[in-house]
Order: C-alpha cells, then structure tokens, then sequence
C-alpha cells in the first residue's frame, strides 16, 4: 500500500515540485495551499508525512505543527521554509516539527531527509546490525566487519558509516551527515565532510578494489549495498 | 552594574575631583584676596589707633608740662614708667631738655637722634632691640617729648586677627568643599546612568533605556540618547523585517529555479536524445547552488545582526565544548594539510546560541586552515583573565594587509593576496555579526608572522 504525503504549500510551483519528487518515491500526495485547512485535513485523515511550508496563508506552519501536536496527532512533520537560520530551525523543531529544511534545497537533500524522517518514525526498534554488502555493523557494539574482517574507526568515522549504511542505495547531502554526525547545522566553508569520508574510505576500502563510498554528484555520498 | 563596584576608583578617574579641585583652588585664592585686603586695612587701622593713643599721650604731657612745670612732668613720667598697653607691651616715655640731655623717662638718652618733627616714627633701641613706633614732640618753649609704643603691640593684634579670620576661613572652605563634592558626586551618578546604559547597549542589550531623569540638560542629555536607542531599535526592527521579506520573496523563486534544473537533469537523464545537456545542467544547479549559498550567508548575517541584543534562544555555553567540536570538525583537514591545530583551553560559559557561536569559530579556523602555510601551526587557545572570556586563533599565514584590518569584516571584502584562496568574502562578516549578536568584541591582531583574531566575551552569570 503506498504511502500518503499531505503538502501545504501555496506556492504552486514548489507544491508541484515537492508533490513529484514524493511520488517518484511512490507515495500518493495530497496538496493544500492554506495553514488553516492544512490543519483539518492533517487532522482528519491519516498521513504518513506531512510537508508544510512556513510562510502560509490562513495559519503559519509551525503554529499549525504545534496545534497538530495539541490534537495528538503523531504524523512525522517536515517543515520546508525560507526561514533558515539555525535560530529558524531550533525554533522549528521545538515547537513540533520533526525536521526543518531551509528553502532552496536540492532533490537529494530533500529525499534523504524523508528517508531519514521515516525510518526514525517507524515504530519497531532500529536493527542491532546493519548489512550492506559485505560490510557487517554492529550498532551496540559499535564495531564494523567488512569480509569478516575487524574494521577499526574512530567514533566519528563509525558514526559516518552508520549514517551512510541507514542510506545505503541512497544518496545522503553533506548537510544531512554533518547534522547527524557532528550535530552541526550549517556548511562549512572547506568541505571537512570529504576529508573525514576520505579517510573512512582509506579504513573500510583498505585490502578490497575500488570504493563502496561514491562522491554523489558532488553534494553528498552513497554507500552502495551492490559492491561484490 | 560595575559603577557601583569601585566608586573609590572611579571618583579618582572622574571629573568631579577636579571639579573639587577646581573649586577649592578657586576659593583659596579669593580667600586669600580678601585676607589681603582685611589684613593691610586692619594693619593701618591699628596702625592710626596706636598712632592716636600716641598723639592723646603727648596732648596729655604737655598740658602737664604747662599746668605744673617740669617738677610735674618728671613726676607724671616716672610714675608711669613701665606702663604696659593691653598685650603687655612696653608704652615708654621720655623727656629731654631743649639741649639734648634727658630729664627723665625710660630710656637712657635720646635714641637714634630722632628729630622733634611731630611725625611718626619708626626706631629700633639700640640697647635691647625692641621696635618702636613713636612721635616726638618740642613742647614750646619746653622739653623734647617722645613717646613710643612697642611695635609687638600691633604684631600681637593682628595675630589675632589671623587666628580669629584664619578660622571661618577654613570652615568656609571645607563646607564649599564637601558642597561641591556632593553636587559633583549627583552630577556624575547621573551621567553614570548614561554610561551605564550605552554599555548595556554596547554589550547587546538594546532594550536598556537611561530613563526619565528630569528636565535640565542632564535630563535631556538622558532623553535624547532614549530616543536615539528607541529610533536605532525600529531600525532594527526594520532591518529584521525586510530581511524576512526579502528571504521569502527571493528564496521561493530561487527554489523554482533549483526545482526546475533538478527536473531539467532527470528528465534529460531518462531521455536518450537530451544526454548531452546533462553536463551543462549540471553546471547550472552547480551555480545556482553557488548563489543561494551567497545570498543564505547574506541573510544569515543580516538576521544575526538584527538579532544582536535579543536574548532569546540564548543558553549558556561552554566555549570549551565548542572548540573541542570544531577541532573534531577540523582535525581531519588541518592533517591533509600538514597543518598542527594546537589547542589550549579551559571550561568557559558564556550565555549564547551554540550553533551560532561553533559557527562563528568554525569559520576563524576554516580561514586559519586555508592560509597557513605547510608545517605551519594554529593556535586555538581559550582563557579567562581577570573576569573575561579570551577565544584567540592564530595561524602562521601572510596576514592582513597593512590598513586591511577594518575592511576585513565588510561583506565581500577580500585582500587581493589571497585572491587564489577560494571564498566569498562572507566568513568574517559572520564572525562579527555572531560576536555582535552575543554582545562579544573581536580584534584582530597582527602576529607576524600570520594573524591573530582574538573574541573577548563576559563569562556567563553563575
């Protein structure tokens, strides 16, 4: 059964856009343009993803997540605005929202971020081991095997490949590891991600051919599950 | 407030001590103006009494002299020999014959010559040395008359006079002394309150107000600058205003733009025919991804600036943790570079935004990464001194130009040496408006070599 997505978004264009790139990822959407009746439809009808901008006529996004919340209503919500200043998305987050995505964003950013959003709203526990490939994670442990080999990593190195391995098959943005890793919401200058996935590659690439870890168009990594 | 924590220290610093200065200098010298004047008019005034008591004395003599002869006159001067005037000085008297030789009195001849010209004169006695003041007299017909009064007798009175003027003198002085003080003192207090004030604003708080202070120029003083704080917070208000308009009303579009390009590529991905643009695309979203970076960092300056003196969403921080973050962060590319981030801290809260405050340091040691030289080291060292936070980064990099100090925190000002360093020119104006944000002061300091640019911040209230 596909999943349904509610966007309240009164700027037809990005409602169209955001409402295509869910679909390719088969979810069926509904689009609204107004907070207030936003407001009724997410309460009247089970979402699995609600997108809402910010900036909306009738009622603002984050007063409409908190009134959202104030019904019990769980629906894992992403608030897509303009309004982007870490400042913006703290507030954001503690008044309800589950993630915050300033606008412009690319596509990938976008459909990491709902990847992401889902499985952490899925109720069954996350796995104690990640597979991808041959590489083997233990999430308690913290250890990493890849052909049964004993890989050692820094903690933050772990914590990248973890990431990575949630993703796998995905691409995952910069923005989104630096989030999860390094708690940071903002972009370095100097892209310090690179340096860090380099060296992870060093460490899990080490005795194999050619990378499990592939630069995705130049904003972000993919670890992919398909290597031998 | 610190204007209550060395009063001692600031009087000394302020301008009422020498506004007391000023005033008892003032007071002295009239003082002494008119001690002047008393003393020469009261000298002369004594001076003619005794002078006087001189004149009736010898009137006295001479009626004597006429009434009973010499036989009286002798009588008369011998019993009032050693008579004394009021203070115990010597009042003397002495008769001579028209020839010159003494008839009787108390000194043994006639001293120093004196002529009988009826004027006043001064003669020291060459026996003891005591001053006189006299006036000789040639009765008619009779005997020379001097009569003399001992000049201690004047110098006695107006001893007095210096102790009985001497004293409400000083009184006078003391009490304008303390007046001034204390009117110094309430003056200063309210100008403290200005003070106070302005670095309250200065340290971020743009709400603070000096308050109604009455209606004199110190009061209008105080008003003026409540309305100068009250028109620079509606500036801000407008600032803050126009940039959320200005992030909506621009970035919609902006995100149409990306959203179409994003389409444009898959589409011309799924289609045989179109591959070719795909390059081009690519470059496009690269550019666009380019522009909305610029124009975020702009707003994220602009907003941060606005939010300078609002202290909502502030915590405290420890500025160790973030430096321990960042490092984290950079560690891994300062090792590329064989550049050594070498780190020196000590817990230190000050009360902030985390992300901003890692964001700000994160830029300093992005830019101290990107212009050191090979081998070369960064310090990252975190103090307290003296009851203030000291965050300094140092790299060993060329520097500032000479005279670039103040234009480095301009937006999209760059040194033309270090034009091959990618960048927009955006990092330090976000460092200063994260610094302004948290009422923190940044200087940037010549190293030499590289540069130093040092945060000072007031440790958080325990």
């Amino acid at each position: 059964m596909p999943m349904r997505a509610l966007i309240i978004e009164d700027d037809a264009v990005m409602a169209a856009h955001v409402a295509g790139l869910l679909a390719s990822r088969e979810f069926d959407t509904e689009v609204v343009g107004d907070g207030a009746e936003g407001l009724r439809a997410a309460a009247a009808r089970p979402f699995d993803l609600i997108v809402t901008d910010r900036m909306l006529p009738g009622l603002e996004g984050l007063d409409m997540v908190e009134r959202l919340r104030d019904l019990g209503v769980p629906t894992p919500v992403m608030v897509v605005s303009a309004l982007g200043l870490a400042g913006d998305r703290v507030h954001g987050l503690t008044r309800g929202a589950d993630d915050y995505l300033a606008k412009p964003f690319s596509d990938d950013e976008f459909l990491a971020r709902v990847h992401a959003l889902l499985r952490r709203a899925r109720p069954e526990p996350h796995p104690e081991v990640i597979l991808v490939g041959d590489i083997e994670i233990r999430v308690k442990a913290r250890t990493v095997h890849r052909g049964g080999r004993h890989v050692a990593l820094s903690p933050k190195e772990f914590e990248l490949l973890r990431c990575l391995a949630e993703h796998a098959g995905r691409f995952v943005p910069r923005s989104l590891l630096l989030e999860r890793v390094w708690k940071l919401r903002f972009d370095p200058q100097t892209n310090v991600v690179d340096v860090h996935v380099s060296r992870l590659r060093g460490k899990i690439d080490d005795g194999f051919d050619g990378t499990v870890i592939r630069s995705a168009r130049g904003e972000g990594y993919m670890l992919s599950a398909d290597e031998p | 407030m610190s204007a209550a924590a060395t009063p001692a220290a600031r009087l000394t610093r302020s301008s009422t001590l020498r506004l007391v200065g000023l005033v008892a200098a003032v007071f002295l010298a009239a003082a002494l103006v008119i001690a002047v004047a008393v003393w020469t008019t009261v000298s002369a005034y004594i001076e003619r009494r005794i002078v006087d008591t001189i004149r009736t004395d010898l009137v006295g003599l001479e009626e004597v002299w006429r009434e009973g002869g010499e036989a009286a006159l002798v009588r008369v001067v011998e019993r009032r020999r050693g008579e004394t005037g009021p203070e115990g000085h010597a009042r003397v008297r002495l008769v001579v014959s028209a020839a010159g030789d003494k008839i009787a009195g108390d000194f043994a001849g006639w001293p120093n010559d004196l002529p009988p010209t009826g004027e006043v004169v001064r003669f020291r006695d060459p026996d003891d040395g005591v001053s006189y003041t006299g006036v000789v007299r040639r009765v008619p017909g009779g005997p020379d008359l001097l009569v003399a009064h001992d000049r201690a007798e004047h110098d006695a009175v107006m001893k007095n006079l210096a102790r009985d003027l001497g004293l409400p003198i000083a009184v006078a002085l003391v009490v304008a002394l303390v007046a001034t003080l204390g009117v110094g003192r309430r003056l200063l207090a309210r100008v403290e309150r200005v003070n106070a004030t302005a670095r309250a604003v200065e340290a971020g708080d743009l709400a603070a107000r000096v308050g109604p202070s009455g209606d004199d120029e110190f009061g209008r003083l105080a008003a003026h600058v409540d309305a100068m704080l009250e028109r620079i917070a509606a500036l801000m208000r407008g600032v803050h205003h126009l940039s959320d308009q200005i992030a909506h009303e621009t970035r919609t579009p902006l995100a149409r733009l990306r959203a179409r390009l994003e389409r444009a590529r898959r589409e011309a991905e799924a289609d045989p025919t179109a591959r070719g643009a795909i390059p081009a695309l690519d470059d496009a979203i690269a550019e666009s991804a380019e522009l909305i970076a610029v124009f975020a960092a702009l707003l994220d300056i602009a907003r941060t600036e606005a939010a300078a003196g609002d202290a909502r969403g502030l915590a405290p921080v420890d500025l160790a943790e973030v430096v321990a973050d960042v490092v984290d962060l950079y560690e891994g590319v300062a090792e590329d570079r064989a550049v050594i981030l070498k780190v020196a801290t000590a817990p230190a809260v000050v009360v902030g935004e985390r992300m901003l405050l890692t964001r700000m340091l994160a830029n300093l040691v992005d830019n101290a990464v990107k212009f050191s030289p090979e081998g070369g080291t960064i310090d990252v060292d975190l103090e307290t001194r003296g009851g203030e936070i000291r965050l300094a980064v140092r790299d060993r990099g060329p520097g500032l130009p000479e005279g670039f100090e103040a234009a480095a925190f301009e937006r999209f000002t760059r040194a033309e040496t270090v034009a091959a360093v990618p960048g927009h020119g955006l990092g330090l104006p976000l460092v200063r408006a994260v610094a302004l944000r948290h009422g923190m002061k940044i200087e940037l300091e010549r190293a030499d070599p590289g540069l130093r640019v040092v945060i000072r911040a007031r440790p958080a209230a325990v």
